[in-house]
């Protein structure tokens, strides 16, 4: 039992991780680019939706690899989670300086992206591809709203590209107006929880003009962001308290 | 303006070929910040300003531009290097003269046609996240010279170093990107052969920095895993570009 403990505690499962991610991640993107019918609709639904859906068709080597990569992230976890274990209690004991504290900052960190993931995974929300005329609603079911696009504004730039996109937006639920605003390329409008993306707008050969959007929902971004600043702010402090020889060794050329 | 942006980035390439095949020929002791390489830098940053001038967005965008920010990122390290006299001797600066050499000539035979400025590249995190990503491939990249030279005993902590450096900075440019893609795409994380392989090099870098706690890893294994790190990071960038479907294809 010591000796398994002994194990998943290690660095060596740590660097077996890695090496796992990689061969697990090789074959995953090759099935990604390969069985691209397989995967068309992963970004359409929540992954735990997705993964059930199918688990449920059965078996496949796609899902296979897919799911060999979720055990290779489950074990890192672990192993990131019981070394911290294993070492912050001597540490504090011990009342080691800071620059033995930050690898397991680190560590906490990136538990906390895969545990922030882990949740929108679960309990998000993703309405794709929600097409609207300009002066019309269209009515959504998950959340019980009606987006009405007032207007949008298509600003044609050099070569003939969209330079620029905007569309004003109210959303309605049983009548009652419960938010109004405008959407454009990276400056989606926050609602309530959800998340509208202007993905698209353009004209229609009848010379309507029409907008695409996306609605979704991720209750684990924040604990993502701050697992991922968190683990900037581990780096930036390794960098800043390095190893005694670090610095030293860095600069010894040749 | 559209084409005569062109000129300062053949110049660099002639000046990056120029230095190699001096290195190759006998003038093999110059450190690079005093030769033809510093020199190609300087027109290599110009061309970078005009390029981003006439594009009206950051160079970075399609396999010419990559190609060459790729390659002004491995050569600004490379003079960092120099400077600080941590380049492993005359092979070493050889190595880095050739592999910027050769990366110039890939870029020149890249197609150079200007992507416009679409909206969802207007913005601040597009820039961050790719220059950081850059910046932290060529630290990876600039190991070659350590893991290719004798007695790596001595070296590992200088790739250790290197490593580390490369891999705090694609964590910055991991978050920049996470935060750019949640603002842009809908989310913080797509599934595509991209995201999965920058995924891949986060982890296997963080997970290699423990490989020296490791007791039972020789010298050369460790060897061998920083040179697979680097044939990951490689793959990251340009074989999943090339040879896959992705959020950042080049196909």
């Amino acid at each position: 039992m010591r000796r398994f403990w002994e194990f998943i505690t290690s660095p060596l499962l740590c660097v077996a991780c890695g090496i796992g991610f990689f061969l697990s991640g090789l074959f995953l993107s090759l099935f990604l680019d390969g069985a691209p019918g397989y995967f068309e609709d992963i970004e359409s639904s929540l992954l735990l939706t997705w993964l059930r859906g199918k688990v449920a068709a059965g078996f496949s080597l796609p899902l296979i690899f897919f799911l060999l990569f979720l055990l290779v992230v489950a074990v890192f976890t672990l192993n990131l989670v019981l070394c911290t274990g294993d070492h912050l209690t001597g540490l504090v004991r011990r009342r080691s300086g800071l620059r033995r504290f930050i690898p397991h900052i680190m560590h906490v960190a990136v538990v906390l992206v895969v545990a922030g993931h882990a949740v929108s995974a679960s309990s998000g929300a993703r309405v794709k591809g929600v097409g609207v005329l300009e002066g019309r609603g269209v009515r959504l079911f998950a959340p019980a709203w009606t987006l009405y696009l007032e207007d949008v504004d298509i600003e044609v730039g050099k070569w003939g590209y969209p330079a620029d996109m905007v569309a004003h937006v109210k959303i309605q639920a049983e009548g009652v107006t419960v938010a109004r605003g405008s959407t454009r390329p990276n400056e989606p409008f926050f609602v309530d929880g959800y998340v509208l993306y202007l993905k698209n707008a353009g004209v229609l050969p009848s010379g309507a003009r029409y907008a695409l959007f996306d609605l979704t929902r991720d209750p684990g971004a924040p604990v993502v962001l701050i697992g991922a600043l968190l683990f900037t702010l581990g780096n930036l402090l390794y960098l800043l308290f390095p190893a005694r020889n670090f610095r030293k060794n860095e600069r010894r050329g040749k | 303006m559209e084409t005569a942006h062109l000129i300062p980035y053949f110049l660099a390439l002639f000046c990056y070929g120029a230095d190699f095949l001096f290195r190759v020929f006998g003038e093999g002791g110059k450190p690079l910040h005093r030769s033809f390489f510093g020199a190609a830098f300087f027109l290599h940053t110009i061309f970078l300003a005009l390029r981003w001038r006439v594009t009206g967005h950051a160079p970075f965008v399609g396999m010419f531009e990559s190609v060459s920010f790729y390659l002004w990122s491995t050569a600004l390290v490379s003079l960092i290097l120099s400077i600080r006299k941590a380049v492993p001797g005359e092979k070493g600066t050889l190595f880095l003269s050739g592999y910027c050499a050769l990366f110039s000539v890939v870029g020149a035979l890249s197609p150079k046609a200007m992507v416009p400025k679409i909206p969802v590249l207007d913005t601040r995190w597009f820039e961050i996240h790719v220059a950081l990503s850059f910046v932290s491939y060529a630290y990876m990249t600039v190991t070659l010279p350590y893991l290719l030279s004798r007695g790596f005993r001595e070296k590992e902590e200088q790739v250790e170093a290197l490593a580390f450096y490369g891999f705090t900075l694609f964590s910055a440019g991991m978050v920049a990107g996470g935060i750019w893609a949640y603002f842009a795409w809908g989310s913080y994380w797509i599934w595509t052969p991209k995201e999965v392989f920058s995924a891949v090099l986060w982890v296997y870098y963080g997970t290699l920095l423990h490989a020296k706690m490791v007791g039972r890893f020789s010298p050369e294994v460790r060897r061998g895993l920083y040179a697979l790190g680097y044939g990951i990071m490689m793959f990251t960038y340009l074989g999943v570009s090339l040879l896959l479907k992705s959020s950042h294809s080049f196909r």
